[in-house]
């Protein structure tokens, strides 16, 4: 992505501000692109605290030009890192509370005019343009679609009547604050649900020790629940045997019967776990899920085989709207130095040292999220009921 | 755990420094810590010579501010030890840590506890004895890691608890360590390597723990026992064969049976049978002994076991008429013809067999070092001449197949170098056959190899990608097993605690480290040795062991300056003092069992299989042999 | 109660199929009820419903193969339903279905070239995909995919009895995409070499699973346990409330297992033309609605029925 695109968008009402914010989208897309910032839950926090400033910032002149300057922003922010999934899912849902907000002020104008069954039906046309299809309207089904009347192209026709420039700053405002503090209280939601999941002296595994949520659920389900459990954490050699370290120290400490196992042994492992619980970096409308340790597909795919459950924990932020049609495309790769840091530079070896992993969904048995526990075949609905069909895809054009 | 520890502390270590919950930060904080306060010291005896005050008047101020110290250090010193205590105690209700899920099995402490125990007594006769007591093995490698005492008052502890007071040991350090030879003193250099001291196999820590534990496993003890009555009748080259395989420096099954079997040939050259008895009932019995303290290493591969028995049997047949000479040439020449038969033409017919699968410009994936499958794709690639491209899938913590890939790396072959982590990758990539070298196949079909195998056979039949299996009939074993968990080999889980890239082998031959390590011990050792004397009076000591003191700070700090990566690295691991916490176990389990289903073929010298064959090859063999 | 006397809606769904090749089922099904109340004209609610009700049933009974066009009958049924409900507005409702008749056929082609749009994601370079049957769905994504400029390889199935394989061999070569045919009993022989299968769909029953040609089924088996992917491409309004078993449950033309003929060579191979895939044996359906598991069937029409 050019940074040159964007000033071009931005109205000069006030260059101060405007290059001030550039300076800062400069930074932090800088920041991704060079893999500096990581964890998806500091992504999204920060991506959310720019985009708060940069609403501040912008001028627009009617909602449109919002909707298509957040889009433009995000398309920014995701093509500086594929596969921190953050900034998109939060930026995608800012945009739906929007369109949402838009939608409900258009639907009160209409009524106001008029209230009449033509524009009921008027309405609904709208809803199948403007919204997502399977979201819109309770009443009408998608499948309906077919027999609608003939739309009318409704882009042009909408202009904010009830309400003005300052109440959807003002929305959007308050969409960034809330969504914030969802993220930031997400692990009280998923602790309530994931404790109940869980018995006495059960012995867990975990494969993504990089996961906050799952340490934090693991303590708080000692010290306040008073369970008494195993855990056996892998060591994701090379790149997370740090993290599993300090976490299975964390762990011990806290008085949490605690076991680091090689990742080789986790078949062998298997037959005595009773629960595999996993973090997710982001989660994929098929209910897949991109972890960011690499060897979680080998184990979750062992607990499969073993018809041991496993459960995934994922604040509700970390949902894409995107379909994982090519995995390879979000996995990330790292250099060989990790692998092999000393080689014969005669006789090099070409070498795979993979840094997150793709779980399909058929080795996952549920989803805990901060609003509910979910199979993976609902995390569709899920998805659907935050995002917008039509910001799946934020570098395409507005259809 | 009695008060004299105070004493052994060099009286520069500032005790009540350290709180006594210190026992989880790193001990290299420790270290500096106290590095920091004697340069203080030094800088500020420095300045009060400037100032003008004599050399006399400051160390009488120095004494007089040592006495106050050593006062308040034996008060927090007993805090510190009711503490210590307690926690010893904690320790010593697990004895040795064991997760509940392995409990069943012999740690590797237990087994270099007993190795050491015997290396000791091997080495140094005069100095072993089994005392009213129990066991009593004067620690001959204290004066290696005896130093340790410097750093941590726990050791300290434990030389305490030997009733021989620690001067002792340390004087008799000197001479002892003369007799030091290969199994001790590598057995002392693993322990060095541990920072951490309560149950690592260190030389000095884990004898008094051995005989702590006396009470709870008796048949620890009594083995050892067993094996010092006996001690005199182990050969030499069998000791030092233990100490290879305990270090990991011969891995494998077939190359552990080979090396088992050349010295079992040198055993018998050098054997003579006792008057009054007979080559074919003594030899036998000789034998026993040298496989008892074989068995200390690690337990016998399979492979070793079914030689074993094949040999008792030979001896057995030996006509009782035979000149002892004849028969021990002839035995030497079955040993040899055993070990051709059994591996290497085997291997041979194992290649030739397995060829036929390979198709050309395939794709194969194996698992860690198999000797047979090296074997047998360089024979593919060079000889006939097919396309082939090999990814080598290794694991934690022993890199098994680093050596491998670097082999057919070096004879041209295409290879990919990954591990386990990155299997699902491994197998996206138009996988045609995955080939696996085995420790052993039990006679109920399953697999017993290398921890992950069954992973990746798993991983690949949901795959719909081939496994085959290439095993020598000599690996086929009676046994029956179900599961991974109840019986199996557990490995040192300090070999986890480096989050390196260097097999525990690799560190462990690192002699570089080694020698740093033990100079500096040594350095440490002469030191604290002053510091004790200090207290009587001798100045000029006092004075020197400033100096020492500076010099080894500087010697540090240039050290650390220098960067040595690999010793930072050491000493700066997260898990450094995993062992003080009670909830925290590392599990290193060295093999898994792979059921049958995953399996598609095994071949073998007798051709290719199912896996439900096994038990009518070992019907056939066992009529054979 | 106005009859189907001077009016033959079979006749009419027919002929529309016959007039338009591009046409689907559940499409004809729909404008055939939509001539007819533009033909009968009804005048009040209750009569509207009636009339819909004995044309879609006369429609069912007449035509073997029912399942598709009972989609079709279901979702306009429906739809009528909801509109006199909600809006209690009958004439408009009549107006508007009696003037765009044309648009549901419109649309109906526009839904396929959404899927195509949709799921040319599916489809990447160097590909060999299965197809089994004969799918207007199927064949527009290929065609899309291939205008994409994708290089993919296809392997068509004979699809006996009905033999549509032949058809869909002779449209993908003239499309210019590499294509084999082979019997339907090799393809188990070739599964392993196949990276995803496509199928089209007659009717989505309510579990997610697919009622289509026969022989559907043993594919599905066969890459579910290969581990291949299995897809269905279909347009959203084949969606049909059934919740069969088994093929058992599937409104048959044929007896599935007829003993007693002994009759010409012919008849003895010609068996029912569809079979029942349960949806555990679908990777997913890619529709006009965005790619769906086979469990957002089911919430598709429980939205539709259920308010």
């Amino acid at each position: 992505m050019s940074s040159q695109s964007m000033p071009s968008l931005v109205h000069n009402n006030n260059p101060h501000a405007v290059t001030e914010i550039e300076v800062s989208i400069d930074s932090f897309i800088a920041k991704l692109k060079r893999r500096q910032i990581s964890g998806s839950y500091i992504i999204a926090l920060e991506t959310l605290q720019l985009l708060k400033r940069f609403i501040s910032a912008v001028r627009w002149s009617n909602v449109n030009e919002l909707i298509a300057q957040i889009r433009e922003l995000g398309n920014r922010l995701e093509k500086a890192n594929p596969t921190a999934f953050g900034c998109g899912n939060v930026i995608k849902r800012i945009l739906a509370v929007l369109r949402d907000e838009i939608e409900e002020d258009m639907r009160e104008s209409i009524n106001a005019g008029s209230s009449t069954s033509a524009s009921a039906a008027n309405l609904n046309d709208r809803n199948s343009t403007i919204g997502n299809a399977t979201q819109a309207e309770p009443l009408i089904a998608s499948m309906f679609n077919l027999l609608q009347k003939p739309e009318q192209n409704s882009q042009d026709f909408y202009e904010s009547k009830s309400k003005t420039k300052t109440d959807f700053r003002q929305v959007v405002i308050q969409a960034i604050k809330d969504l914030i503090d969802e993220i930031k209280n997400i692990d009280d939601g998923i602790q309530q649900i994931a404790i109940d999941l869980i018995h006495d002296h059960e012995i867990l595994l975990t494969p993504t020790p990089e996961s906050k949520t799952v340490l934090k659920f693991l303590i708080r389900a000692r010290e306040r629940a008073n369970r008494t459990f195993t855990v056996l954490v892998t060591e994701g050699f090379p790149n997370n045997t740090q993290n599993a370290h300090d976490f299975a120290k964390k762990l011990a400490q806290h008085d949490i019967e605690t076991i680091i196992i090689p990742d080789s042994a986790v078949f062998a492992l298997m037959s005595r776990v009773g629960k595999v619980i996993i973090g997710t970096k982001t989660v994929f409308i098929n209910g897949g899920s991109i972890v960011s340790s690499a060897g979680v597909s080998s184990v979750c795919e062992c607990a499969r085989e073993f018809k041991t459950p496993v459960f995934a924990v994922a604040g509700l932020y970390k949902l894409s709207p995107l379909y994982p049609f090519n995995v390879e495309k979000f996995v990330e790769f790292g250099g060989s130095q990790h692998i092999l840091p000393r080689m014969d530079p005669r006789n090099r070896l070409d070498t795979i040292n993979k840094i997150t992993d793709y779980v399909p969904p058929e080795n996952i048995d549920i989803y805990i999220t901060n609003i509910g526990g979910f199979a993976p075949s609902f995390i569709y609905r899920i998805a659907w009921d935050n995002y917008k069909q039509i910001d799946v895809h934020l570098d395409g054009k507005q259809k | 755990m009695s008060e004299p520890v105070v004493e052994i502390k060099p009286s520069g270590e500032n005790a009540p420094q350290v709180p006594a919950d210190s026992n989880e930060k790193k001990l290299t904080n420790k270290e500096l810590k106290e590095l920091k306060k004697q340069e203080k010291a030094a800088k500020r005896s420095a300045k009060k010579q400037a100032s003008g005050i004599s050399v006399e008047q400051q160390q009488a101020q120095a004494q007089a501010k040592r006495d106050k110290k050593q006062h308040q250090r034996e008060k927090q010193q007993q805090e510190l030890q009711k503490k210590e205590q307690q926690q010893q105690k904690l320790l010593n209700n697990k004895n040795v840590k064991k997760t509940s899920l392995f409990s069943h099995l012999e740690t590797t402490e237990e087994r270099r506890a007993t190795l050491l125990a015997i290396g000791s007594a091997l080495n140094s006769p005069r100095a072993a004895r089994i005392t009213a007591a129990g066991l009593m093995v004067p620690v001959v490698a204290s004066a290696l890691s005896g130093a340790k005492v410097y750093t941590t008052s726990n050791l300290g502890n434990n030389i305490q608890a030997i009733s021989e007071s620690s001067n002792q040991a340390n004087e008799g350090a000197d001479t002892t360590l003369g007799n030091n030879v290969d199994l001790a003193k590598s057995l002392a250099s693993i322990s060095l390597e541990n920072n951490e001291v309560s149950v690592v196999p260190g030389v000095s820590s884990i004898i008094p723990h051995a005989l702590k534990k006396s009470l709870d496993t008796p048949e620890l003890i009594s083995n050892i026992k067993e094996l010092l009555i006996n001690k005199d009748f182990i050969h030499p080259v069998i000791s030092s064969l233990t100490f290879n395989l305990a270090i990991y420096k011969i891995v494998g099954s077939i190359p552990r049976c080979i090396a088992m079997l050349e010295a079992f040939q040198i055993v018998i050259q050098d054997y003579k049978t006792p008057k009054g008895t007979t080559l074919s009932r003594n030899l036998t019995n000789y034998l026993s002994h040298q496989i008892d303290l074989l068995k200390r290493a690690r337990p016998l591969s399979v492979t070793m076991g079914n030689a074993i028995r094949w040999l008792k049997q030979e001896i057995s047949h030996i006509d009782p008429s035979t000149p002892d000479n004849e028969a021990k040439l002839d035995l030497c020449e079955k040993i040899g013809l055993f070990a051709k038969e059994k591996i290497e033409l085997a291997d041979q017919l194992i290649i030739e067999n397995a060829s036929n699968q390979i198709e050309d410009r395939s794709t194969i994936v194996t698992f860690g070092s198999s000797k047979v499958l090296t074997e047998l794709i360089l024979h593919n690639a060079k000889v006939l001449k097919k396309d082939l491209e090999i990814i080598v899938v290794d694991s934690r913590p022993l890199f098994e197949g680093k050596k491998m890939a670097a082999i057919l790396r070096e004879n041209g072959v295409k290879v990919i170098y990954t591990l386990i982590t990155s299997l699902d990758t491994v197998f996206n990539m138009g996988v045609d056959y995955v080939f696996l070298g085995a420790h052993s196949i039990l006679s109920n079909g399953f697999l017993y190899s290398r921890a992950g195998t069954a992973m990746i056979a798993m991983s690949a039949k949901r795959r719909n990608i081939p496994v085959l299996v290439c095993c020598e009939s000599l690996k086929f074993s009676q046994r029956v097993q179900l599961d991974s968990v109840t019986y199996n080999e557990l490995a040192d889980p300090n070999d986890l605690v480096p989050i390196d890239y260097e097999s525990p082998m690799e560190r462990r031959s690192n002699k570089g480290i080694l020698l740093k390590q033990f100079v500096k011990e040594r350095h440490e050792n002469t030191v604290r040795i002053a510091k004790e004397n200090a207290p009587k009076g001798n100045k000029q000591q006092q004075q020197q062991q400033q100096k020492n003191k500076n010099a080894k700070d500087r010697h540090n700090k240039s050290d650390e300056a220098n960067g040595k990566e690999v010793d930072a690295e050491q000493s700066e691991n997260v898990l450094d003092d995993w062992q003080k916490l009670s909830s925290l176990n590392i599990v290193n389990i060295l093999y898994d069992l792979t059921p049958p289903e995953y399996i598609k073929k095994v071949i073998t010298e007798f051709g290719a299989l199912p896996p439900s064959s096994v038990p009518v090859i070992l019907r056939e063999y066992k009529g054979s042999a | 109660m106005p009859t189907t006397d001077d009016f033959d809606i079979t006749e009419t769904y027919l002929k529309f199929l016959e007039e338009d090749s591009e046409m689907t089922m559940p499409i004809a099904a729909i404008e055939a009820l939509v001539t007819l109340v533009r033909v009968k004209n009804p005048t009040t609610a209750a009569e509207v419903i009636n009339l819909i009700k004995s044309g879609a049933e006369v429609l069912v009974k007449s035509i073997p193969n029912s399942v598709s066009l009972r989609a079709g009958c279901d979702i306009f049924m429906r739809f009528v339903l909801r509109n006199l409900h909600l809006y209690g507005d009958w004439e408009s409702t009549k107006q508007h279905l009696i003037e765009n008749g044309q648009l549901f056929v419109s649309r109906a082609k526009l839904s396929r070239e959404k899927i195509a749009e949709i799921g040319i994601d599916f489809v990447s370079d160097d590909d060999i995909i299965l197809v089994h049957g004969y799918s207007r769905a199927v064949a527009s994504l290929l065609t899309h995919a291939a205008n994409r400029f994708i290089r993919f390889r296809c392997i068509v199935t004979e699809a006996r009895p009905t033999s549509q394989g032949k058809q869909f061999y002779e449209f993908l070569q003239e499309k210019g995409i590499p294509v084999t045919l082979i019997v339907d009993s090799a393809v188990g022989l070739i599964i392993d070499k196949v990276n995803k299968v496509f199928v089209g769909a007659e009717g989505v029953a309510e579990s997610g699973g697919i009622i289509n040609r026969v022989g559907t089924y043993s594919v599905s088996v066969l890459a579910h346990n290969a581990k291949k992917p299995f897809y269905v491409v279909t347009e959203s309004h084949k969606f049909v409330r059934m919740f069969p078993l088994a093929a058992d449950d599937l409104p048959m033309d044929r007896k599935i297992l007829d003993f007693s003929r002994i009759d010409s060579e012919a008849s003895l191979l010609s068996g029912p033309t569809i079979d029942y895939t349960a949806q555990e044996y679908i990777t997913a359906l890619i529709t006009d609605l965005g790619v769906l598991t086979p469990s957002a069937v089911s919430e598709e029409l429980i939205k539709m029925w259920y308010d």
